[in-house]
């Protein structure tokens, strides 16, 4: 028979009535209150009103953007989905696809990582049940001799092969390609179904059967990802920071997918269908994808390949789901012990690969992409700005009033982090403290990445093979497009601090100053 | 091979860096009776992390020690330091013979394989080895020209930028200049010396002036307050003009209500400003001051004539102003030009400029 979905959320060992991590967010939350209950009488004063009406009407509209989500996901997750995953188990035999691809990328990965993600693929290419092609995407002889190893070592039936394709490493994206195009060469039935996978990924037992029964079921799906919990080579704050994102994603997809839309088809693991994957129009796409800005001219993608598929299949109107009973577990290397640069490369090779597809994602407009979908896309670009609202009031309150606003407003923000990590119990069986740390570390500094990138969207880089797309720096050209980069850059900043300071009433029309008429 | 597996190369060997799996295998190696751990172990040579400073070419006889759980292999290779990245120096094998090549490649197989590792085996794996290195690919990546939006039209989207990020920056600085060297007054009102004239007794109000009549002579009757018993004739005790009358005749009035309130003709009006304590250190006798009232378009200049923090009829100094209860700092300032005694009462909002060459101008 074949394996049943289980292994959920293994990370968790304990298996308590509470949920993990409870002590210490129990112990936060009585240092929570305890500092609420010695709040400054500010707080509760004219001034205090100020601040909380002020940066209320800010946080109203995040906090009910939040919670719209939330129950979003709710609905998707406990209505919606178990509609479609009683579909699929009562009718599987009949809905499985005559072939999957399941190709796995893979570059200067760690051994270990390889071994298991290659063993975890080669494993559910036997278990699916149907002829399964694994496809290696590699660039190094040693990668080779490593899959090829594996591969023989477990005894696979007929029906399963292996194909291995070797190209230059010049990046993800014609690896990808390349690997497409082997597929094609294949000719893959009309109802084939791909696998994209990276080299860092590991497939849980019977990911592929539950997955792939979808896009019989769903005639227009043309592409769906799964739920994704993390295995981090670290320790420290970043464990937590990734596992609280992993987390949050799970109610983002899950709230995105009740529109059968997605911002990304996760690079990680996601599927197609093989009739879009051997199209030539989609590995252009994903080989060749760029924008034309109007400073920078013609912008080539390096990275965030999953973004461009993802524009692919909502430009042709193409239906995406998100599976959130399927998971798959990714074994996170952080780029530099550092957590600070660590956590710096990576906001910032995802924000930019964020900021450099969606606006042309809001191009399509919401005909195509839908509403909900178009205004979430529309809310990306304001929220790096709302976000810093609440700091930024802060500072003209300390500045104008008393430094007491710094206190309130950090009771505030634990207050807030409070609820949010209570809702993130939805998604993980985990209450961990550091959420509320990790939730505001990524929103905060997180905007203050994304508003440099978006400025900056010229440079890009791979985190793993630490290359950068060079640019000439000592052309004239280059030099210039950089100084426009920092001069708007600055001129944002200015613009937002006059903004947020005049609506504080902290910045007012300078009266005085053109009083001076009356003497000069 | 076997015909399930496809190769479908599309690089050279010449092109790839890595030719051989690396493994975090425990083994280690032994120089001089010292024992260092190694980090990666693959056919073509190992790594090791906090080994001495060594220099690149530099080949050294080592024994590399293989643990398992029931022996353990040593084997005595010569290795050569070929880079050094960070803490970590990676050393390829040199001079191996065909026996230790199979006896490391077994090993690495079995371990990936997770097999039991039999000290009896030995399996003689070819491997294509290519000792050309990668060639080095200068040239960096451009970013393509493509289409850029017209010339002119881009310079006028950076003219426009330019403006308002220049009228953002002005705006903010102007602001903090003013919050440096302008005050201005949290209330301030119109003031001037009055005579109030009192109701003596209760009775009905009756009114003997027409309504258009502002001023009046001393010694002039303007009003009767009437009860059962007396009349009490009100009576102007100067040329005054009057401020206040907010009676109606027959209204019914208490004792001690203030009838009339008159200001002497000739008398000048001047401005009480309220500011916060805080900022008294920052105004002085003398200073220049600009007054708007309420009603009037135009700004009127004054000078600083006294400074206290407690009214002038000696009550308290707690006054309310913004919706707030506060200590006042009050300030009278004298007015360089008349104003209309119908001004007395009226809300007014008052400037001070601390500029020095204001001062040096005044003075």
């Amino acid at each position: 028979m074949f394996a049943n979905y289980s292994g959920k959320y293994d990370n968790y060992k304990k298996k308590t009535i509470l949920p993990s991590g409870f002590l210490g967010f129990f112990i936060y939350t009585l240092v929570m209150v305890a500092m609420a209950m010695v709040l400054p009488d500010m707080a509760i004063d004219a001034k205090g009103d100020k601040i909380i009406i002020i940066i209320g009407l800010v946080a109203i509209w995040r906090y009910s953007w939040g919670l719209l989500h939330f129950i979003r996901s709710l609905i998707y997750r406990h209505i919606v989905f178990p509609r479609y995953r009683a579909r699929v188990d009562a009718g599987i035999e009949y809905l499985m696809p005559s072939k999957v691809y399941l190709m796995v990328t893979s570059f200067r990965i760690n051994s270990e990582t390889a071994i298991r993600s290659f063993r975890a693929a080669i494993n559910e290419a036997v278990n699916c049940g149907v002829p399964a092609t694994v496809v290696a995407s590699l660039v190094e002889l040693a990668d080779e001799r490593l899959v090829i190893q594996l591969f023989k070592a477990i005894n696979t039936p007929e029906r399963v092969k292996l194909h291995i394709v070797r190209v230059p490493g010049t990046g993800k994206r014609d690896g990808l390609a390349q690997a497409f195009r082997a597929i094609s060469r294949d000719m893959p039935p009309d109802d084939a179904v791909v696998a994209v996978i990276d080299g860092d990924t590991i497939l849980l037992d019977g990911c592929v059967r539950r997955s792939v029964p979808f896009f019989k079921l769903m005639p227009n799906l043309g592409g769906l990802t799964t739920d994704e919990d993390c295995e981090v080579k670290a320790e420290g704050f970043i464990c937590s920071w990734l596992s609280f994102r992993f987390a949050q994603r799970h109610i983002s997809m899950s709230s995105w997918s009740l529109s059968k839309k997605l911002s990304t088809l996760t690079g990680r693991m996601s599927m197609f269908r093989a009739s879009i994957i051997c199209s030539k129009e989609f590995i252009n796409e994903v080989e060749d994808d760029h924008v034309e800005h109007w400073r920078f001219g013609r912008l080539k993608f390096l990275t965030g390949d999953d973004k461009s598929s993802c524009y692919h299949l909502i430009k042709k109107k193409f239906d995406l789901l998100y599976l959130p009973d399927v998971l798959v577990k990714t074994i996170e290397h952080p780029p530099s012990p550092s957590f600070m640069k660590s956590s710096t490369m990576l906001l910032m090779r995802w924000s930019g690969n964020m900021l450099r597809t969606n606006s042309r994602l809001l191009v399509l407009g919401p005909r195509t992409t839908g509403f909900f979908i178009w205004w979430c896309l529309l809310d990306q670009r304001v929220s790096m700005w709302t976000a810093l609202t609440g700091p930024m009031f802060v500072v003209f309150m300390v500045i104008k009033y008393s430094i007491s606003f710094v206190y309130i407003f950090i009771v505030w923000i634990a207050l807030t982090r409070w609820i949010m990590a209570l809702m993130l119990l939805s998604s993980r069986p985990v209450l961990d403290w550091r959420y509320p740390f990790a939730m505001y570390f990524n929103q905060i500094y997180g905007s203050f990445i994304k508003t440099f990138v978006l400025f900056r969207l010229n440079i890009q880089s791979w985190t793993r093979q630490k290359i950068k797309l060079k640019l000439d720096k000592n052309s004239g050209n280059e030099r210039l497009t950089a100084l426009y980069s920092h001069l708007f850059h600055l001129i944002s900043i200015v613009l937002f601090i006059l903004v947020v300071g005049y609506i504080s009433g902290f910045f007012k029309y300078p009266e005085g100053i053109f009083s001076l008429n009356y003497i000069i | 091979m076997s015909n399930k597996i496809v190769l479908d190369n599309k690089v050279h060997e010449t092109d790839s860096s890595r030719q051989y799996i690396r493994l975090p295998l425990l083994a280690h190696i032994e120089i001089d009776s010292i024992t260092y751990n190694i980090s990666n172990l693959s056919s073509g040579g190992l790594s090791i992390k906090n080994f001495p400073k060594t220099t690149l070419g530099k080949v050294i006889n080592v024994k590399l020690i293989l643990p398992f759980n029931n022996f353990s292999m040593d084997l005595n290779l010569s290795i050569e330091a070929a880079h050094i990245s960070g803490e970590s120096i990676g050393f390829k094998f040199i001079n191996l013979n065909k026996e230790k090549i199979s006896t490391i490649n077994h090993v690495i197989s079995s371990y990936i394989s997770g097999d039991v590792l039999k000290s009896e085996d030995v399996l003689n794996i070819m491997s294509r080895e290519n000792f050309v290195n990668m060639r080095k690919n200068n040239k960096s990546i451009t970013i393509e020209e493509g289409k850029k939006t017209s010339r002119i039209s881009r310079m006028l989207s950076y003219y426009i930028i330019y403006a308002v990020g220049l009228f953002a920056a002005l705006f903010i600085i102007v602001n903090i200049v003013e919050s440096v060297f302008v005050l201005e007054s949290n209330y301030a009102y119109v003031n001037a010396s009055t005579i109030t004239i009192n109701s003596k007794f209760n009775g009905v109000y009756k009114n003997l002036l027409s309504k258009n009549i502002k001023e009046v002579k001393k010694g002039d009757v303007i009003a009767q307050v009437i009860s059962n018993k007396k009349t009490m004739y009100v009576v102007s005790p100067c040329d005054c003009y009057i401020i206040n009358r907010g009676i109606r005749s027959g209204d019914h009035i208490p004792k001690n209500y203030n009838i009339f309130t008159l200001m002497p003709i000739g008398n000048s009006l001047w401005v009480t400003v309220l500011i916060k304590p805080e900022n008294i250190d920052r105004v002085n006798i003398g200073d220049s001051v600009f007054i708007t009232i309420a009603g009037q378009d135009n700004k009127v200049r004054g000078r600083v004539q006294s400074i206290s923090i407690k009214h002038r009829n000696g009550r308290n100094s707690i006054y309310m102003y913004d919706g707030e209860i506060r200590d006042a700092v009050f300030i009278d300032v004298a007015l360089s030009q008349a104003v209309s005694p119908n001004f007395v009462g009226r809300p007014a909002k008052a400037l001070f400029l601390f500029f020095d060459f204001i001062k040096q101008k005044e003075a």
